[in-house]
């Protein structure tokens, strides 16, 4: 009991210190609202919260005929796209100054090549830099050339269905050209209501899936993966600057057990940890609107078992190196590459399949899953449990290796 | 003169501390390895995602279910698309919230019945479902792209046959009997070589422009952002050495010496600037020769670029320490700034996409118009007239914030 007291009093002394000082609201709360803003916006643009991703497309009309234009309103249809048609000195400039990454060029055969049924190549010309919007507008592009070839396919394949009856040959039918004219209006009549449709559902239990700004579900979690792990690892090292000042040794001359010193301290910084990354979340739910809040139990889960992991993490860093002016250089060595690797600095997506596999080896990697998983999926308690879980693992082998491990003159 | 003598010793003192090397060169030079692992493939000719793991749930016992199956297996979606056949459609959704799957297709049961027409030339309507993974944000769009492609083929195809048909009905009284081989004949035509529903006869030639320049090179572009970056915390670092110095009594047994003060002070900014200079040239190099960093085609202009981001952020550097009240604020300050500008000034992310305030705000940062000039030479291989505007502004608020920091540091230490 008495031991209890003596931990909890330590605890007070290192929450009360650290609050005192205006240096913890920077790094606690400042940096990370910067970052998640300016890379939220960066990633994103200023989209409208509620709309997917779209790219601008400068088109280049030389066509005389109706399928130039008639192109152009299909690529302006799509959702990801916003077609413009420019002049070719107009398009050139927008290329120059990175205004479009994408330009696309409609030859002056093309109408007539449809109708004669000969193909016809299109340029398309990407930025280089930008190869992931270019894959994007490049299917999408694909998709309306194909809604345009189509509605000649079929107008042709009724003109040889005529022939075939050997319509044109008799008294009173109509010329071959006039019959091919009918038959296109009536296929682009009949492509508006296509006999296929595809259904497309984002998989979330959210119940408003498209309120979910995409920008800011990376960054608001990364962010906050990643500076709280600043934090709560320069929190817990102090242990060491305690140890060098002397004032652990005057600690352990008291009858305060090693148990209750060690574990006030690291009880401190947990709770720190705990309140560090609880503004963050409430920060991002209130700012940018990022559906923390549907399951607290999930969420509460969540933000414990990652506080404790790193609480730990700091722990056996303190353990592991000699002198307290090493951890500002070992922090960044060793937190850098965890944000990095799990998926904390740029969505885990677009990485390749391997460095996938190592973001699941990695407490950042589980950290992020499980808070985008509330995030994005809306898990509630039961499914985050596995990741809260491998955080918790991940902690306490820190934590038996850091007390291991660590000195205390 | 006194102010050299000085820079240099503090410049060797830095360069020997280990803890001081891990900042400035090790740190940047690994988290730049780690980027060009995770973005390496961006550099590539191959399309930056492939093996999109998806499932399809083909309920459907007729041809049209089949080919979706066939062109999702086809040989030019092998490399793109990962994907496995299987019965259960709710186990597969599951796999999607686990991670497992970024997409799932569904086709009902009875599909082909539906949207085929019957012998009296019926049809219905009908829908294939596709469910994606909310937490990715591209490969949803790809799949999408494909699945609505296939099923605009198949659409064309059924089209073909409906409009081929009611195209001919208000002729039927001149066809006579010959009516009753429309079905026929329509099934002809679509079983016909001319009628390939997967050619198509309007293609895309995708060009990347520039084509004689190098492919997108992720290094080119971060690699300049984070030696920037930790440039600026070196340059918070060293500045913050006079404060130490001044603690220490160190800086005041320096002044007791028949050297000018100015001297002194010039000495110490000029050490830090003579190491962030170092420090930049280090990365270049190390870079060059690690990842192969292309760093443009102008040394000069290299030169010129890097020597005044060293100036204008050591320059800022020595003024924010000068304004600070002590060691611990100047740290604060300097690391606070470092981050802010990093992030606001285009060392992480291009900065084309900003627009309005944050975009005045990012041109407010040292780390923008390095970037700007940096980019200019290594991504967009330009030349000395490219740099023009960055190097300007770069030198004036080196020898602003210098003047500044110099004249600050002379009133407290004068007294």
């Amino acid at each position: 009991m008495k031991q209890l007291n003596n931990l909890l009093q330590i605890a007070w002394l290192y929450l009360y210190t650290t609050y005192k000082d205006r240096s913890t609201f920077i790094w606690g709360l400042a940096l990370p609202l910067v970052f998640t803003t300016v890379l939220g916006v960066g990633i994103q643009g200023f989209a409208a919260d509620d709309e997917p991703p779209t790219w601008n497309i400068a088109v280049v009309n030389q066509d005389a005929g109706p399928f130039g234009s008639q192109l152009i309103a299909r690529l302006d249809a799509h959702p990801s796209l916003q077609a413009e048609a420019l002049s070719q000195a107009e398009a050139d400039a927008r290329m120059e100054d990175g205004e479009t990454s994408v330009l696309l060029q409609i030859p002056a055969a093309m109408s007539s090549n449809l109708e004669a049924g000969e193909p016809t190549r299109l340029p398309l010309l990407t930025r280089i830099n930008e190869p992931l919007s270019a894959q994007v507008v490049e299917q999408a592009v694909l998709a309306a050339l194909f809604d345009v070839s189509a509605s000649v396919q079929i107008a042709n394949t009724s003109l040889q269905v005529a022939e075939r009856m050997d319509l044109f040959s008799r008294e009173g039918a109509p010329s071959q050209a006039e019959y091919l004219q009918d038959s296109l209006e009536a296929a682009q009549t009949a492509q508006e209501t296509q006999p296929i449709t595809v259904a497309t559902r984002q998989l979330t239990r959210l119940d408003e899936q498209a309120d979910i700004p995409t920008g800011f579900t990376q960054t608001s979690p990364g962010n906050m993966v990643m500076f709280s792990m600043f934090f709560i690892v320069y929190g817990a090292s102090s242990i060491l600057l305690e140890r060098e000042q002397g004032t652990l040794r005057r600690l352990l001359t008291t009858p305060a057990s090693k148990l209750a010193i060690l574990g006030g301290k690291l009880l401190g910084v947990f709770i720190a940890g705990v309140v560090q990354v609880s503004l963050l979340v409430i920060v991002g739910q209130v700012a940018f609107n990022v559906p923390w809040g549907q399951s607290p139990a999930a969420l509460a889960a969540m933000i414990v078992a990652f506080a404790f992991c790193i609480t730990s993490m700091g722990m056996l860093l303190a353990a592991l190196v000699r002198t307290y002016a090493q951890i500002d250089a070992m922090s960044m060595m060793l937190i850098l590459p965890l944000a990095g690797l799990g998926g904390a600095m740029w969505p885990i997506e677009i990485v390749p399949d391997f460095m996938q596999k190592i973001a699941m080896w990695l407490p950042t990697g589980w950290a992020m899953r499980g808070f985008q998983d509330i995030i994005i999926r809306g898990f509630g308690l039961t499914e985050v449990l596995p990741s809260a879980g491998m955080l918790v693992l991940f902690g306490l082998v820190f934590l038996v290796l850091g007390l291991w491990r660590f000195k205390y003159e | 003169m006194k102010a050299l003598e000085i820079a240099f010793k503090d410049t060797l003192a830095r360069f020997r501390d280990w803890k001081a090397l891990v900042g400035m060169l090790a740190a940047p030079l690994m988290i730049s390895a780690l980027i060009g692992l995770a973005f390496g493939n961006l550099s590539s000719d191959e399309a930056p995602i492939e093996n999109i793991r998806m499932a399809l749930v083909n309920l459907d016992d007729g041809e049209l279910g089949q080919a979706y199956e066939d062109v999702l297996t086809s040989p030019d979606l092998q490399s793109l698309i990962a994907l496995e056949i299987t019965e259960d459609a709710e186990a597969a959704k599951a796999r999607i919230e686990s991670g497992e799957l970024r997409a799932v297709l569904v086709i009902p049961a009875g599909f082909s019945e539906t949207v085929i027409p019957d012998n009296e030339g019926d049809s219905g309507m009908a829908s294939v479902e596709l469910y994606t993974d909310p937490a990715a944000s591209v490969s949803p769009i790809i799949v999408k792209s494909i699945v609505e492609r296939i099923s605009a083929s198949i659409n064309t195809l059924l089209l073909a046959g409906q409009v081929s048909g009611d195209a001919i009905v208000p002729y039927a009284p001149l066809l006579g009997a010959e009516m009753a081989t429309l079905g026929e004949a329509i099934g002809a035509e679509l079983q016909s070589e001319r009628f390939d529903f997967e050619e198509l006869t309007l293609s895309l030639e995708t060009i990347a422009t520039g084509e004689d320049e190098e492919p997108f090179d992720p290094f080119a572009f971060f690699i300049p952002g984070l030696a920037v970056f930790f440039l600026m915390f070196s340059m918070f670092e060293g500045s913050r050495s006079i404060l130490q110095e001044e603690r220490h009594w160190t800086l005041q047994r320096l002044m007791s010496t028949p050297t000018p003060t100015w001297q002194i002070i010039l000495g110490k900014m000029g050490g830090t600037f003579l190491t962030g200079l170092l420090q930049f040239i280090v990365l270049v190099l190390s870079s060059a020769l690690l990842f192969d960093v292309n760093w443009g085609n102008s040394i000069l202009g290299l030169l010129i670029i890097v020597v005044l981001t060293v100036f204008a952020a050591s320059g800022l550097g020595a003024m924010l320490t000068a304004f600070s009240r002590n060691e611990n604020q100047a740290s604060v300050v300097g690391s606070a700034v470092s981050l802010v500008f990093g992030a606001l000034g285009g060392s992480f992310f291009p900065t084309d996409g900003l627009t309005g305030i944050i975009n005045i705000a990012s041109k407010l940062t040292v780390n923008r118009w390095a970037m700007d000039g940096l980019l200019a030479l290594t991504v967009e291989r330009g030349g000395l007239a490219d740099i023009q505007t960055p190097a300007v502004v770069l030198a004036v608020i080196g020898l602003v914030t210098f003047g500044l920091a110099l004249m600050t540091f002379q009133k407290r230490f004068v007294k």
